[in-house]
C-alpha cells in the first residue's frame, strides 16, 4: 500500500494554485492528548528550557537570531531547528553497487511504476508521516499563496524551496528571456517577470494577510541597491551558508541548484527577489500553528476500493498532546526522551485502541470515545475508575484547565453568578452513591435492530459521587418564579453542525437534595473520561442527565428545546409496534432508569467444567428500591430467589448471586429477573422504540455445562 | 528557515510505505472511500460497521448525518444508502468486539 499523506492546508494550497479540490479518499484529524513524561530541561546557548513551559522551537530561533551568521553555533541551531520536524520526514541512503540494483515501487499521485535503482531511502526510526506532513503542509499552503500572488501581479517563479520561493523580477516587468534552465523552464523559455521592486504589490498583500505571512528576503541581487555592477551572462548566487557565489553560464546555475543550496540566483539583466515564510514566526503565529497542527491530515491511497490504513485519533494516540504542547513533545524527541511508542504505533497491523487507564474495557467507539464494562469486570458493589463506562456524544474537551475553569450559574434567577473550582471546593460537599446507567444500555439486544451505540449489558457502573448540592448553588442565586427547568451545558467539542449536547432537568429534581454538581468519583477527582472537572450529577436518571465537563448552568421557563432533549432521550407516549414509525410530539423525555438486572457472570456463550456455579449480578431500579431478584435455570419456566448483596444505598445497584447445581451436562438458558419496591417487574420483553431506549428484559445468557 | 535541502527530504517522505491488514476499516466497495471520508470526520469505522439496519433507517440515519454537516455529495446519496444498507444488513451477525489494549486494571 503507498500512501501520499497531505494535510488540511494542502486542499487550500492546491485550491490556490489549479482552482481544483483535491478528491479526499480518507482523512482523519491527529488529535493531541495529554503531555509526555519523560522530557528533561536542557540548555541551548544561554537559555535553559523545560519542556514543559517553553517552546523548544521558539528558543532555538531565537538563540540563532541573537548570533552573527558567522558565529559556529549559528549553523548548529539551524539545524537543530529543522531537526524538530526533519525527524519525522527522515530518510536514510542504502547504496547498493551497479550490480545490485533494487527493484522499486514508485507511486506519485494516482500513478504508480517500477523502476530499478541503486539508492534506495529507507525510512528512520522516528519517520512520521503524518507528523512531517502536518509541519510541511504550512510550508506548502505559503508558497502557494506566494504563488498565486506572483501570478495575479503578472509574473512567475523560478524555483522553490520548503517555504520560500524565487521569483524574478526587472525594471519595466512583462516577458523576460531566459537564457537559462535553472528549474523546470526550457532554455530559451519566455519569463513572465515582475515590475522592478514587486515589493510595492506585496505591500497590499501584506496588509491583506495581517502583515505576517511574507517576509523579504533582499538576498537578491538588486541593481538599485547594488549598482550597474554585473555584466549580461553573469549569474549570483547564495547557499545556504549565506555565501556568495558568482558565474557564468547555464553550468554555475546548475550547480548552484544542484548542490540543493541556493537561496537566491541573480541572474543578467533582471533580478530575483526572495521571499520566504516566517519560518518560526509562522509555527507561533496562532493562524499558522493552528492551520498547521490542527488541521486534518488526509491521505492519499492508490488503491482507492481499499483503504487499510488504520484512523489515528485520541484513543489510539493517547500520547500526542494538547496543540500548545505539541512542539513540546517534538523537544523531547530531539532532547533524546524519545518518542513516546504510540508515535510509533502507526504502521501496526493490529487495530489496537489504546485507552490508559480503560485496559481491557469494550471499544463500541473509539471515536468519539464509547466504553463499555465487560460483564464479567462487574464484581464489586463499586465500580473501579478503570471499569466505569464512558459515553461521549462528541469529542472530549480539547483543554480542561483547572485553574482557567468556570461555572456560571444564570438564567431565571436573582443574582447569576460564576464560581472557579477552588470556590467549588470550598462549598459543603455532599455524597451520593448512584448506578448511572446510560439511557441507551442493552440497545444491541433490541429487535429489531435499532440504530445508535449498539450496548450490551456493560452502559453502566455505580460509584461514590462527591460535590456540593445543586439546590445549594440555585439557592445562592434566587430562583424566580419564572424558573422551571434547569440547563445544564458542558464543554463537549461540537464537530461540523451537529447540535450542541444541553440538556435539562426539570426544577423539581435540580432541587432534589440528592442532586450534585460532582467533582469527584470514589474519592479521586473526576477523571477526564468522566467530566473533569465537575458534573452535574442526576441521581437515578439516565446518564444523558448527567452532563459532563459542566461550565454553565441555567435556570429556564420551560424545558431546553435542543436536539438531545427532542427529539433526543424520548419515549413515545403510546405503545408502537416495533419496527413502527413515532411521532415526535407525541413523546416526553426519559428521566428514571427501568427496574434491571444483568447477569455479571456466567457469560454468554461460556463452556463450565463444574457443574456448581455461581451466578451473579446486579439490579438496580433509579429511584426506587430492588426488593428482589429471581434467577431462573430453564429458560424462564421456574424462578428462584437470588440472595441479595449486603452492600445497598438510595439509587445504587445491589449486587446479587445464586448457587446452582446443574442437574446434568448440557446446554442452559440462564435468566435474571428484578423486582422493586413499586411492583415493576423487568419484563420479558422491553418497550420497543426507536431509538432503543431503556432496554430491561429479563437478562439471559446460555452456557453448556461440560462433563 | 526550511532549506532546500529539507525541502527534498519531505518530498521523499511522501514515497513512505504503509501495509495494514485492518479489520476496522470498512467493507470494499466503488463508494467506500468516500463514505469513509463523510464519516470519519467523526466517527471511526466501528460505530458504522456495528449497525444493522434496513434501508430505510439507513436513509433516516444518512439524511441525519448529512444535515449535521457530513460532506455528502448529493450525486452520492443513493450509493452510500445502498453501500451501507447492503453492507450492514439487520441479519447480518455481529462482529466481534474489540477491548482497549492492555491488561485489566483495578
Amino acid at each position: 500500500m503507498w500512501l501520499i499523506w497531505y494535510a488540511g492546508p494542502d486542499l487550500a494550497a492546491s485550491k490556490l494554485a489549479t482552482g481544483r479540490t483535491p478528491q479526499i479518499f480518507k482523512a482523519f484529524r491527529l488529535v493531541p492528548v495529554g503531555v509526555q513524561e519523560g522530557m528533561k530541561t536542557t540548555v541551548i546557548g544561554t537559555r535553559t528550557i523545560d519542556p514543559e513551559k517553553d517552546g523548544f522551537f521558539r528558543v532555538v530561533i531565537e538563540e540563532r537570531k541573537k548570533l552573527p551568521k558567522s558565529h559556529s553555533h549559528y549553523l548548529l541551531l539551524k539545524i537543530i531547528a529543522n531537526a524538530l520536524y526533519g525527524i519525522f520526514a527522515e530518510l536514510n541512503k542504502d547504496e547498493y553497487g551497479k550490480n545490485r540494483a533494487k527493484r522499486l515501487e514508485v507511486f506519485s499521485g494516482e500513478h504508480k511504476f517500477e523502476q530499478s535503482t541503486v539508492v534506495v531511502e529507507r525510512p528512520g526510526k522516528f519517520q512520521f508521516p503524518p507528523a512531517a506532513a502536518l509541519i510541511t503542509a504550512g510550508g506548502r499552503l505559503m508558497l502557494s499563496l506566494l504563488e498565486r500572488m506572483i501570478k495575479d501581479l503578472g509574473g512567475t517563479y523560478l524555483l522553490t524551496g520548503t517555504d520560500s520561493m524565487l521569483f524574478v523580477a526587472s525594471k519595466e516587468g512583462g516577458l523576460v528571456h531566459h537564457p537559462v534552465r535553472p528549474h523546470r523552464h526550457r532554455p530559451g523559455h519566455i519569463l513572465r517577470g515582475l515590475a522592478h521592486c514587486p515589493y510595492n504589490g506585496f505591500e497590499n498583500y501584506q496588509t491583506e494577510a495581517s502583515g505576517w505571512i511574507l517576509r523579504r528576503e533582499r538576498r537578491g541581487f538588486d541593481p538599485v541597491r547594488d549598482g550597474p555592477g554585473w555584466h549580461p551572462g553573469q549569474y549570483h548566487a547564495y547557499d545556504y551558508r549565506g555565501n556568495y557565489w558568482s558565474g557564468r553560464g547555464p553550468s554555475f546555475v546548475g550547480r548552484a541548484l544542484g548542490s540543493g543550496a541556493a537561496h537566491c540566483v541573480g541572474l543578467d539583466h533582471y533580478n530575483s527577489c526572495f521571499c520566504s515564510g516566517c519560518g518560526a514566526d509562522f509555527l507561533h503565529h496562532p493562524a499558522g500553528l493552528s492551520c498547521c497542527l490542527g488541521s486534518w491530515l488526509l491521505h492519499l491511497i492508490s488503491n482507492r476500493s481499499a483503504a487499510k490504513v488504520r484512523l489515528l485519533d485520541h484513543a489510539q494516540l493517547p500520547m500526542m498532546l494538547s496543540r500548545r504542547a505539541l512542539l513540546r513533545q517534538f523537544s523531547g524527541t530531539v532532547l533524546g526522551a524519545g518518542v513516546s511508542r504510540p508515535l510509533l504505533f502507526w504502521a501496526t497491523d493490529t487495530p489496537a485502541v489504546s485507552v490508559p487507564g480503560k485496559e481491557g474495557m469494550i471499544v463500541r467507539s473509539g471515536r468519539f470515545l464509547d466504553l463499555e464494562m465487560p460483564p464479567e469486570f462487574l464484581e464489586t458493589w463499586l465500580t473501579p475508575i478503570g471499569h466505569f463506562f464512558v459515553r461521549n456524544h462528541m469529542h472530549e474537551p480539547s483543554t480542561l484547565d483547572a485553574d482557567t475553569w468556570r461555572l456560571s450559574i444564570g438564567g431565571e434567577v436573582d443574582r447569576p453568578y460564576t464560581l472557579a473550582l477552588e470556590d467549588l471546593s470550598k462549598l459543603k460537599s455532599h455524597t451520593v452513591t448512584n448506578t448511572l446507567e446510560c439511557a441507551g444500555n442493552g440497545r444491541g439486544f433490541q429487535r429489531p435492530r435499532v440504530p445508535g451505540v449498539q450496548w450490551l449489558r456493560g452502559a453502566v457502573g455505580t460509584a461514590r459521587f462527591s460535590g456540593p448540592r445543586l439546590h445549594d448553588l440555585l439557592q445562592h442565586a434566587g430562583i424566580k418564579t419564572t424558573g422551571k427547568h434547569v440547563m445544564f451545558h458542558g464543554l463537549d467539542e461540537v464537530p461540523g453542525r451537529v447540535p450542541p449536547f444541553i440538556r435539562s432537568i426539570p426544577i423539581e429534581k435540580a432541587m432534589n437534595l440528592d442532586t450534585l454538581i460532582a467533582t469527584q468519583m470514589n474519592g479521586a477527582p473526576l477523571a477526564r473520561h468522566h467530566g473533569f472537572p465537575a458534573r452535574a450529577l442526576v441521581p437515578g436518571w439516565i446518564g444523558a442527565a448527567s452532563c459532563k465537563w459542566l461550565t454553565k448552568i441555567k435556570v429556564l421557563d420551560k424545558e431546553f428545546e435542543g436536539n438531545f432533549m427532542k427529539p433526543g432521550y424520548r419515549m413515545p407516549n403510546q405503545s408502537i409496534s416495533p419496527g413502527g414509525e413515532v411521532n415526535p410530539d407525541d413523546t416526553h423525555p426519559i428521566t428514571i432508569l427501568a427496574v434491571k438486572s444483568v447477569i455479571a457472570q456466567p457469560v454468554e456463550g461460556s463452556f463450565l467444567k463444574s457443574r456448581t456455579l455461581r451466578i451473579h449480578g446486579a439490579a438496580w431500579a433509579g429511584e426506587a428500591a430492588v426488593t428482589r431478584v429471581d434467577v431462573s435455570t430453564d429458560s424462564g419456566t421456574t424462578w428462584q430467589a437470588a440472595r441479595l448483596g449486603t452492600e445497598q444505598a438510595r439509587y445504587a445497584w445491589r449486587l446479587w448471586d445464586y448457587i446452582w447445581q446443574a442437574p446434568r451436562p448440557g446446554q442452559y438458558t440462564i435468566m435474571s429477573r428484578a423486582t422493586d419496591n413499586q411492583g415493576h417487574i423487568q419484563p420479558q420483553t422491553a418497550v420497543w422504540n426507536p431509538s432503543g431506549y431503556l432496554y430491561n428484559a429479563i437478562d439471559q445468557v446460555e452456557i453448556h455445562v461440560r462433563d | 528557515m526550511f532549506e532546500t535541502r529539507a525541502g527534498k527530504a519531505s518530498l521523499l517522505v511522501l514515497l513512505g510505505t504503509i501495509s495494514s491488514a485492518q479489520s476496522q476499516d470498512l467493507p470494499a466497495g466503488t463508494i467506500q472511500a468516500k463514505v469513509n471520508t463523510a464519516c470519519a470526520e467523526c466517527h471511526d469505522a466501528g460505530i458504522i460497521r456495528q449497525q444493522r439496519l434496513s434501508e430505510k433507517v439507513w436513509t433516516k440515519e444518512l439524511d441525519k448525518m448529512i444535515k449535521w454537516g457530513a460532506l455528502v455529495d448529493p450525486a452520492d446519496r443513493t450509493a452510500f444508502i445502498k453501500y451501507l444498507s447492503e453492507s450492514f444488513p439487520p441479519d447480518k451477525p455481529s462482529d466481534p468486539v474489540i477491548r482497549v489494549v492492555g491488561r485489566k486494571t483495578r
